[in-house]
């Protein structure tokens, strides 16, 4: 059970992006799927589907009889038989896939391995992810790039916080890495999942560009803010499943959480005394995303994002005084929570975090 | 009850056989002989001389094909090139694959390369659909290896794929980047849209798709009208047909030594070695007489985001200037409602269709549809102004040419609308 709950509560965090926003050319969604409503490509061929699966059962009733025997039958010729397991050393790929080590392997090896018993797969592995998903693989060349970045700008920063101690006992042991997005029906993009604490999912290695990199465009900052957004989110969930925040937090945005926030602009959300609109989904959602944000924005990004609820009142009944409020109590909370629990200085942290990211896209 | 008696006997008969048979039909176990399958495979794939040409027939492409070249070495390392576009054929990219026993052995191109592509769910990638890309696979289940070629079935998208070993002169000609020639993606710039090619006196009419990376090819014999569809891939000189084309004893392979005179407009080419300069025709080789009524009522929407082709201009009625413009629609009103050309803008996140030109249903004569305007639907606004409203009055003016049009068939939900009256205005319409 808990373990359950703890893959809901480190579930994944999509962040949305529209696909009609995303590519040069929208039009390219026309040929396979729809972009109206109620039209889907293959939308015509459900209710013939349907059909047959009714069939197949009724078929299945009307022939009950014979097929109770047939698997009668079967009982039979299963008949006990020992089985030799043979040579289990021989087995094909026991102990894990083994390719030839590359300069790549050997990066890793030193840089997380050794120091943080961390490994990053990025040769594809079907069985890492959704197997319903299109997704590829990363490209070699993307992939120290983006680790080296993850290291300086996530690790490192926690080290000289909190002790390499305090890094070595949460951090996520294996990294699997995507070349592509994980693409959603809604149309949103999932760029980052977290599984149990111990495993994390980063998406869109091939969109990862800093500016010391060739053909660097601004645009790519935002891509680069939303891989440290995923981290330091899913790392937040970590702390929070290990030691839980103060219940208190959880009354501050009551009775506004909802299911449906990605029909929720941030501003919006904003509005709401929420940080973004995907911490409007759940309280813990809320929490770690208070610390995301606040890290990968830096203190005056995240005091331009207070101070920048306009006036007025939200539909729902909030004040822009209401919403400040809200998110400064949980900014409260947050500071205290990193102070009380974890002995961290989160301002300090914050800053750390934020002259990193800087750098690594102005 | 006689019957289940014997029944019953019979299943008795069945326990008793099943209890005793002999243990090993194999003298080795599974794992040993998965190993040794792996083993042959690597040692295949590596030893190949001249290494591989690969064809992957992505199903985003239906019946299109990529051709590959790839040469794999032992350490996990493949090198390769991919005719997807004009850089990967003549840039070669290393990137990794392993072989691995999954439930079939299998093929896996486990780090980005020109096969990663074509899967891409970034549609900014392929031109595939945001999602799935061109719904390909880059692990391949080796279901057989027959001569010199090895067949492959994807294993999330069941993609085929196989592989050819190569000869010498194939690979010089990959890293000698000799792959240079795409003249052949010109051949819709001639002014008039039906194109022929004759070899052996028989005359092909060549209709490419390029959203498909196929050709339809027609041609009438003794035995009347055959028309076959094609994936092509680039050569070194022009293209070549995944299907050959058979007609009688004449077997053609592709379109050679493909040249593009940009300032006379015209293709000059050679078929099995008789050179000719592509001609132009303004009517179809071969009239389907029922494609209009097909296209008419196989679909209640069909989109272009393009507009009219006209005389060598591309979107020519300048549909494309319309506010906000997403796309430009034809729906059937199936006889009982009127037929609307729809015109979709998308702004604040949002599709809208607030005007539209109405029609009577078309008529269909001699395989041409016959539009007929009635009245027009919305008013002009803010969002969809007055000048945007005379461009799609021009627009329906084009449309209501009383010569009508020819409706050529593309793939099941593809069609080319194009003007009977020159042969040079066309419209790709995609069923939606």
């Amino acid at each position: 059970m808990q373990q359950q709950q703890q893959q809901q509560l480190a579930k994944i965090i999509p962040i949305s992006v529209s696909a009609l926003r995303r590519g040069n050319d929208p039009w390219n969604d026309i040929r396979p799927g729809t972009l109206f409503p109620g039209a889907g490509r293959f939308g015509w061929l459900f209710p013939a589907m349907a059909a047959n699966v009714r069939k197949l059962g009724l078929l299945m009733v009307r022939h009950a009889g014979k097929i109770l025997l047939l698997c009668l039958l079967g009982f039979m010729a299963s008949c006990h038989k020992p089985d030799d397991l043979g040579d289990v050393s021989k087995i094909p790929g026991l102990g894990g896939d083994s390719s030839v080590t590359t300069p790549i392997d050997q990066w890793i090896y030193d840089t997380l391995t050794v120091p943080f018993n961390i490994s990053a797969k990025y040769r594809w592995d079907q069985f890492e992810l959704e197997l319903n998903k299109s997704l590829t693989p990363p490209s070699e060349s993307k992939i120290i790039p983006t680790l080296s970045a993850v290291k300086k700008v996530w690790i490192d920063t926690y080290i000289a916080e909190a002790g390499s101690n305090f890094m070595k006992t949460l951090i996520p042991k294996f990294f699997v890495l995507v070349g592509s997005a994980s693409w959603n029906t809604d149309g949103t993009i999932t760029l980052g999942t977290a599984e149990g604490g111990r495993k994390i999912v980063l998406y869109v290695l091939n969109d990862f560009r800093t500016k010391s990199m060739p053909g660097y465009v601004p645009a790519d900052s935002f891509n680069i803010k939303q891989m440290f957004h995923t981290i330091e989110h899913e790392f937040g969930h970590i702390l929070h499943q290990n030691v839980l925040y103060p219940p208190s937090f959880k009354t501050i945005g009551v009775g506004f959480y909802t299911s449906n926030w990605n029909n929720v602009s941030d501003k919006e959300a904003n509005s709401e005394g929420f940080v973004t609109a995907y911490s409007m989904s759940a309280p813990d959602e809320d929490f770690v995303e208070m610390i995301s944000i606040m890290l990968t924005e830096g203190r005056a990004g995240f005091e331009n994002i207070v101070n920048s609820i306009p006036p007025g009142t939200t539909p729902d009944n909030v004040t822009q005084a209401q919403a400040q409020s809200r998110l400064r109590q949980k900014e409260a909370i947050v500071v205290s929570y990193f102070k009380d629990v974890w002995n961290i200085n989160f301002y300090s942290l914050q800053t750390r975090v934020r002259a990193q990211v800087v750098s690594l896209i102005q | 009850m006689k019957n289940s008696i014997f029944l019953y006997f019979i299943i008795a008969l069945a326990a008793l056989a099943s209890c005793k048979k002999d243990k090993t039909v194999f003298s080795e176990t599974a794992d040993e002989r998965v190993g040794k399958v792996l083993a042959a495979y690597q040692d295949t794939l590596a030893h190949a001389p001249n290494g591989w040409k690969g064809f992957i027939f992505p199903g985003g492409l239906n019946g299109g094909v990529v051709a590959f070249y790839f040469k794999f070495n032992n350490a996990n390392r493949v090198e390769m090139f991919s005719d997807f576009d004009s850089v990967s054929n003549v840039t070669v990219l290393q990137s990794s694959y392993r072989l691995k026993a999954l439930q079939q052995p299998a093929l896996i191109f486990d780090t980005y390369s020109y096969v990663s592509v074509l899967s891409d769910p970034d549609a900014a990638a392929n031109g595939g659909s945001y999602g799935s890309g061109l719904t390909s696979d880059f692990e391949f289940a080796i279901d057989t290896i027959k001569g010199d070629t090895i067949m492959l079935t994807g294993r999330l998208h069941s993609t085929k794929a196989y592989l050819v070993k190569a000869s010498q002169q194939e690979m010089n000609d990959y890293y000698n980047k000799k792959h240079t020639n795409r003249a052949f993606n010109n051949i819709n710039k001639h002014l008039v849209y039906f194109k022929r090619v004759t070899f052996g006196g028989v005359t092909y009419e060549v209709v490419p798709n390029f959203d498909n990376r196929t050709v339809i090819i027609t041609w009438v014999d003794g035995n009347g009208p055959h028309v076959v569809t094609t994936g092509y891939y680039y050569t070194t000189t022009g293209i070549a047909f995944i299907t050959p084309i058979v007609s009688g004893s004449t077997t053609i392979n592709g379109l050679d030594n493909i040249v593009w005179n940009n300032s006379a407009l015209s293709m000059t080419l050679s078929v099995n070695g008789f050179n000719q300069t592509v001609a132009t025709a303004t009517r179809p080789l071969v009239i389907d007489a029922t494609s209009p009524s097909r296209w008419w009522s196989s679909y209640a929407r069909y989109l272009t985001n393009q507009g009219f082709h006209i005389n060598g201009v591309d979107d020519a009625l300048g549909i494309r200037n319309v506010t906000y413009f997403y796309g430009l629609s034809y729906e059937s009103g199936g006889g009982t409602f009127l037929d609307a050309m729809g015109v979709y803008q998308l702004y604040n996140n949002q599709f809208h269709a607030d005007y539209a030109p109405l029609f009577n249903p078309p008529t269909f004569t001699a395989g041409k549809a016959i539009f007929h305007y009635s009245r027009n639907y919305g008013n002009v606004s803010s969002t969809f102004t007055l000048s945007d409203s005379l461009t799609v009055d021009i627009t329906r003016t084009q449309l209501t040419d009383a010569l009508g049009y020819y409706l050529v068939q593309l793939g099941t939900t593809t069609y080319d609308m194009v003007g009977a009256r020159d042969a040079k205005a066309w419209v790709r319409w995609y069923a939606n």
